[in-house]
């Protein structure tokens, strides 16, 4: 492998937020006569991060290495070991683990639409209102948002949070075979989810790439894993 | 050091971009939630798609629309293919979705600018009837065209209350219904049916554009223009004094002498009468056809041609729209009856039996007399439903001072108004995204507007308030003559038509529980056949957006027993000008003028956005002396007016056209104070039969103004000048060969490359060819029955999130629209043919943006698709430099929408940020969503498929809106796609195939009865070695084949 020579350094710029962003920045509109009342709002930009890069990388190898390193881990959400402090202490060891729940009981949409899924509060009270809360602080926490159905939200914070621009479609890798421990984890072992992998594109193209497609593709393989390299899979 | 050009720029901009950036950075996104419901409606799936099948409410017109609504949020509003005219949304259809996020909605009902509760608004409103009564004045509506229940509710409410009705719009139709009570003694209105017509002879009708029934009218000349057996293609004969949108489709532009239009009817009719021996004939024998000719300026021999033309084939005579509307309007519309009968088209083309009919309509002169008693004190209360009478009004009918001058005004309105007074009670009825309603426009054809989203605001529709008012009032309800269905005995189960049913048949009054049941009421009564369970009906009709059965095509006989005399006319002295008034297509009468896309999207015509022009000959325009620059004032006995012009072939010289719609004084932060509004130059002149306005009678004075114009044309360039772009052939080689060699008649450019290289075996191309295993989707566009209308434009802004940016940012060419309609004008007078091309990303396969960027994130996929990958983009603009189409945009600020329309972005689009490239996608959005529905079949079949060619032909925003099919989408792997028989016609042409840039996008050229010389490729130079004078084009494909 050819480096450059010297400082061989390459400046990589991370995440563009898009939407998200552009909403913060939420401008009320005057006249627009005048350009002031167009307003016109700053460029949001991101984390950066220096690596080496051989001079015959190929194109997917170079986007590995400079956009979504392996071990640019604080790209996107919140670094792997922060634990994070959820409005309920919400314990899937106890569910998926000790109970056996499927996962797919509360995130029902995930077989079914691009989101997983969080469930509504009416699906947890489906069992939690025959259970005692009494001395279980937690339980008053989710009975306090249900509130016969009139409470509010339950405010969860989102653990793997995905930029804006990228369009990750559950209903596929489900119904494609691929286990949900295979990148949430052994949630079913964990008590507050937390997020095991670090979601950067180069975490998903080592499977895009290099997973092996079942014999169903037939004569069709090498085509649907080229296909599955589209940037327009994830991205539009 | 080794490092290539490539790499030095990859590592080079980024960097840059980098260093840049490099200050005040949080490592960190910031924190998300998931806000999940507390109790999830049943049928709701997060991230993924509900439609709801609805009416449009834009106009009066009552089109099915489906609405598809995205975490309980409409994101997107597209025609309804169940409706009776199929797909296709217009382009004002669009802009409800975007006002139902309006801004500047009011927040509840409002009175003196504090939001009040309903209670109180409907007690303060029905306190004030009262109070109106005791003072022995009048209680008045003056509204819009109201259908279907509203309409019939309010006849009730107006019977129990003595309410005087006035429904009056500035686009309306009561000349049409004038004329009709004139030629067949009924005032109605028949349906044109133009798809069996080959020829239209129009005398002004806006039917591809402004006109009532458009979308029906529009899809009936689609198919006349492009039959599916071939044989003909329809003949478009307008007499008019512009070229409009319609008239832009003409194969023969006659401006006669504004307000001879009627004189040409006469002589046409004559001619015609003679030519078939017509029964009553003795009824023409008055008309002097010379004289006529003489008036009008056209000649006696192409009126007789005319004549002939309509009487030996099939054809149609339409009437005079708002152009032609001069005081004889009447006249001319009745005269175009008795053209139909003498052609035969009574009950073929003109048919009865399923009529339009747009509920109460009021003449301009009904809507006067109602302001004129509101200014002398007799009018109590006075609602004002969708309409502007304070913009709409000449200024001599003084409207604001009528309105001033009522006791109590209660508007029906989102948004204030140019018609809001300060004491007005403003009373916000909802998005009809929102709300429920109805519409019955043709006869058996019924559609339900449903909401597809909870109301935003504290609104009650109008149906609502009325019904409230009444019962607030004690009214009781007249008993309905029509035949009572029994709610239980028809299954009912719905608890509030069962309960609303019995009241409604007894004289206990309105009391329905809400509009939804009275709606749910009046069709069971009227709609629902009585077979089987009314709700599995119900579903039914709220499944497919209505019930859809109209009545069958019958004639009336006509029973016209006298004729007007020509006309005179309009008296002009040497140096005035005729004025003419026309709608603007994207504003309407003036309704849309606060929605911002509406004033960005340029006019088909002019191309001119976020303002007025007027329209003058370039000879005027040289006889006035005028700079680009300048002004012009138009001055007439009742005020003037300073706007920009635009110098177009498509007006008389004696004529100026002046644009309606903007020029609003109190219309929002879109709508205020942009351009001029052209209704201030009128007199209340009237139709002496209808009582309409008469806007084409005024003769205006002209002249040059210092002040510095505003006008700005995004297409600076009216000429192709000889470039081969928009192309057209021949009319009659395009019927005799509706099918055959691909380029047989236009040349594809692209083909003599392909068979050169075949042919001189060293040669091969530069690039190797792209691989297309499964699909290569691609584009027809269809120029034929293009007519330019931007409905396509506009919905891909609503589908991709495409901003606005504001006149001043348009002005500098930052505008966002990734369809460019390209508008071009070949040759003059009588043929001057207007020609539009929808100009988007063409996906080549061989694309010149690919190649130059340096960071990748442009590429060619799988699908044929030139992809964009907007997070790799840097922004070097090198893409957009060597696009040979021009179809990139480049983001040069961070766009912001006003806080309420961040509702309304499609979740499945990523909102682009400064600096980075866009361009259109042929709505991957929309491909990748159906080969995943198509993938969940392979999987439950277990069989490779791929998504059929009928999944994927309307699959686009822009194919999906356009009214008169002219864009298919499909796979050209697909041999029996839509789209790869399209690209085999042979009209089907690459647009700048020279450069070999193997486009996805095929247009199919025009098909002109008269083609004007340039950027022809017909038949009569097409393998011939050019001479003369050959076209540019011409002479280079020759060129081409020669080497």
């Amino acid at each position: 492998m050819r480096s450059l020579p010297g400082a061989n350094l390459v400046f990589a710029l991370v995440t563009v937020p898009l939407w998200a962003t552009v909403g913060c920045e939420m401008n009320t509109v005057a006249n627009p006569a005048d350009e002031e009342n167009f307003p016109i709002g700053s460029k949001n930009l991101a984390p950066i991060s220096i690596v080496d890069i051989p001079m015959d990388a190929s194109p997917l190898e170079v986007d590995k290495m400079t956009f979504f390193p392996e071990n640019l881990s604080v790209a996107i959400g919140d670094p792997l070991d922060e634990a994070i402090e959820q409005p309920i202490a919400f314990p899937h060891d106890r569910h998926a683990g000790v109970l056996g729940m499927d996962c797919q009981y509360c995130h029902s949409s995930a077989r079914k639409g691009q989101h997983a899924g969080i469930p509504p509060t009416q699906l947890c009270m489906g069992c939690h209102s025959q259970i005692d809360t009494e001395g279980r602080p937690e339980l008053k926490k989710l009975a306090d948002f249900w509130k016969d159905g009139a409470g509010t939200p339950i405010p969860w914070i989102k653990v793997h949070d995905l930029p804006d621009f990228v369009y990750f479609n559950h209903k596929r890798h489900v119904l494609g075979g691929v286990q949900c421990q295979e990148c949430h984890g052994q949630v079913q072992e964990m008590g507050v989810a937390q997020r095991v992998a670090s979601l950067n594109m180069g975490w998903c193209l080592d499977c895009h790439a290099q997973h092996d497609l079942d014999d169903s593709y037939g004569t069709q393989k090498e085509l649907r894993r080229s296909e599955l390299k589209d940037c327009w899979t994830c991205h539009k | 050091m080794d490092l290539n050009r490539r790499d030095f720029l990859k590592t080079a901009s980024i960097a840059t971009a980098a260093t840049a950036a490099a200050c005040s950075i949080d490592p960190r996104t910031p924190v998300e939630h998931y806000l999940p419901y507390v109790q999830m409606p049943e049928d709701e799936l997060p991230g993924v798609a509900t439609y709801f099948s609805t009416a449009c409410a834009e106009c009066a017109s009552g089109c099915g629309m489906v609405a598809r609504a995205k975490e309980g949020r409409v994101v997107m509003v597209e025609g309804n293919p169940d409706w009776t005219e199929g797909h296709g949304l217009c382009t004002r259809g669009h802009f409800g979705l975007v006002s139902a996020y309006g801004p500047e909605r009011v927040a509840g009902p409002t009175a003196g600018g504090k939001v009040q509760d309903w209670d109180s608004s409907i007690k303060a409103v029905s306190d004030a009837i009262a109070a109106a009564k005791a003072a022995g004045k009048q209680v008045a509506w003056l509204g819009q065209y109201r259908t279907g229940s509203l309409n019939s509710l309010l006849s009730e409410f107006a019977g129990a209350s003595g309410l005087r009705r006035v429904h009056w719009e500035a686009l309306g139709v009561e000349t049409l219904l004038a004329a009709t009570r004139q030629a067949f003694g009924v005032a109605t209105l028949p349906t044109y049916e133009l798809s069996g017509a080959q020829v239209i002879l129009s005398f002004g009708m806006d039917f591809l554009g402004t006109a009532y029934g458009a979308m029906g009218m529009a899809k009936g000349w689609s198919s006349a223009k492009n039959p599916a057996d071939g044989g003909f293609v329809t003949r478009l004969v307008c007499v008019e004094p512009r070229i409009g949108v319609t008239s832009a489709q003409a194969d023969h532009f006659l401006p006669a002498l504004p307000g001879t239009e009627l004189a040409v009817a006469l002589a046409v009719a004559r001619l015609a009468a003679d030519k078939v021996g017509y029964a009553n004939a003795g009824l023409l024998a008055g008309v002097d056809v010379a004289a006529a000719s003489k008036l009008s300026g056209i000649g006696e021999e192409k009126l007789k041609e005319i004549a002939g033309w309509i009487t030996e084939h099939p054809s149609i005579v339409l009437p005079g729209g708002a152009v032609n509307a001069g005081v004889q309007a009447t006249d001319l519309a009745a005269v175009t009856f008795l053209l139909n009968d003498i052609c035969g088209n009574i009950g073929r083309s003109v048919v009865f039996g399923k009529e339009q009919s747009y509920g109460t309509v009021s003449s301009y002169a009904d809507a006067r007399a109602l302001l004129e008693d509101a200014r002398a004190g007799k009018i109590g209360v006075l609602f004002v439903d969708g309409v502007n009478p304070v913009y709409n009004f000449p200024e001599a009918d003084k409207a604001g001072e009528a309105l001033d001058a009522v006791d109590m005004l209660v508007q029906f309105a989102n948004e204030k108004d140019d018609s809001t007074r300060p004491k007005t009670l403003l009373l916000p009825p909802g998005s009809s995204l929102e709300t429920w309603g109805d519409a019955n426009v043709t006869t058996g054809v019924y559609t339900l507007q449903q909401p597809a989203m909870t109301p935003q605001h504290n609104t009650l529709t109008v149906g609502d308030v009325v019904l409230r008012l009444a019962k607030a009032m004690g009214l009781a309800a007249p008993v309905a003559a029509e035949a009572v269905v029994d709610p239980a005995a028809a299954g009912a189960t719905d608890a509030a038509v069962v309960a609303a049913a019995p009241v409604a048949t007894s004289s206990a009054g309105f009391d329905y529980a809400d509009f939804h049941a009275y709606v749910q009421t009046r069709w069971m009564k009227n709609v629902f056949d009585g077979n089987g369970s009314f709700d599995a009906w119900w579903t039914n009709v709220r499944q497919k957006g209505g019930h859809f059965a109209p009545a069958a095509a019958t004639a009336l006989p006509l029973t016209m027993a006298s004729l007007p005399g020509l006309p005179t006319a309009l008296s002009q002295s040497g140096a005035e000008l005729a004025l003419v008034i026309f709608p603007s297509s994207n504003l309407g009468d003036g309704r849309h003028a606060n929605v911002p896309w509406a004033q960005e999207l340029p006019d088909p015509i002019s191309t001119n956005t976020w303002g007025s022009w007027a329209e003058l000959n370039p000879k005027t325009v040289e006889k006035l002396g005028l700079g680009k620059t300048d002004s012009v004032k138009i001055k007439t006995a009742s005020g003037e007016i300073t706007l920009g012009y635009f110098a177009t072939p498509g007006v008389r010289e004696d004529t100026v056209a002046v644009v309606l719609g903007n020029g609003h004084v109190n219309m929002g932060n879109f709508g205020t104070g942009r351009g001029v509004n052209p209704m201030k130059l009128l007199a209340s002149a009237q139709d002496a039969t209808s009582g309409a306005l008469a806007t084409a009678t005024t003769a205006a004075s002209i002249s040059r103004s210092e002040v510095t114009s505003d006008f700005f044309a995004l297409s600076g360039n009216i000429d192709m000048d000889g470039r081969p772009i928009a192309m057209a052939c021949s009319a009659e080689e395009a019927a005799a060969k509706p099918t055959g060699e691909p380029g047989e008649i236009v040349e594809i450019e692209e083909i003599p490359w392909d068979r050169r290289l075949d042919e001189k075996k060293g040669l091969h191309d530069f690039f190797p060819e792209p691989q297309h295993p499964t699909y290569r989707f691609a584009m027809a566009i269809d120029l034929n029955s293009c007519t330019g209308c931007m409905a396509c434009v506009i919905a891909c802004d609503l589908e991709n999130n495409i901003p606005f940016v504001g006149p001043d940012q348009v002005r500098r060419g930052r505008g966002m629209s990734w369809i460019r309609m390209d508008r071009f004008v070949e040759g003059e007078g009588e043929h001057i043919d207007v020609r539009h091309l929808p100009s988007m990303c063409q996906n080549c396969s061989h694309a010149p943006c690919e190649g130059v960027c340096p960071v990748l994130a442009t590429y060619h996929n799988l699908d044929g698709l030139n992809a964009m990958v907007y997070n790799r983009c840097v922004g070097t603009r090198y893409c957009a430099n060597n696009c040979p189409y021009t179809a990139r945009r480049f983001n040069y600020h961070t766009w912001t929408w006003p806080d309420s329309m961040y509702l309304m972005l499609n979740p499945d689009v990523t909102v682009r940020e400064m600096g980075v490239m866009e361009k259109c996608t042929f709505c991957t959005q929309r491909t990748r969503a159906v080969k995943d529905s198509w993938r969940d079949m392979q999987i439950e079949s277990g069989a490779q498929q791929k998504v059929p060619d009928h999944a994927l032909v309307k699959l686009t925003a822009c194919a999906s809106a356009c009214p008169t099919n002219s864009i298919t989408f499909g796979s050209t792997n697909d041999p029996e796609g839509s789209v790869t028989k399209k690209f085999a016609n042979p009209r089907a042409y690459t647009l700048l195939g020279t450069l070999n840039t193997k486009p996805g996008v095929r247009y199919l050229a025009k098909a002109r009865h008269h083609v004007s010389g340039e950027a022809h490729h017909g038949a009569a130079t097409h393998g011939e070695a050019p001479h003369g004078e050959a076209p540019h084009g011409t002479e280079h494909a020759a060129e081409i084949k020669e080497g």
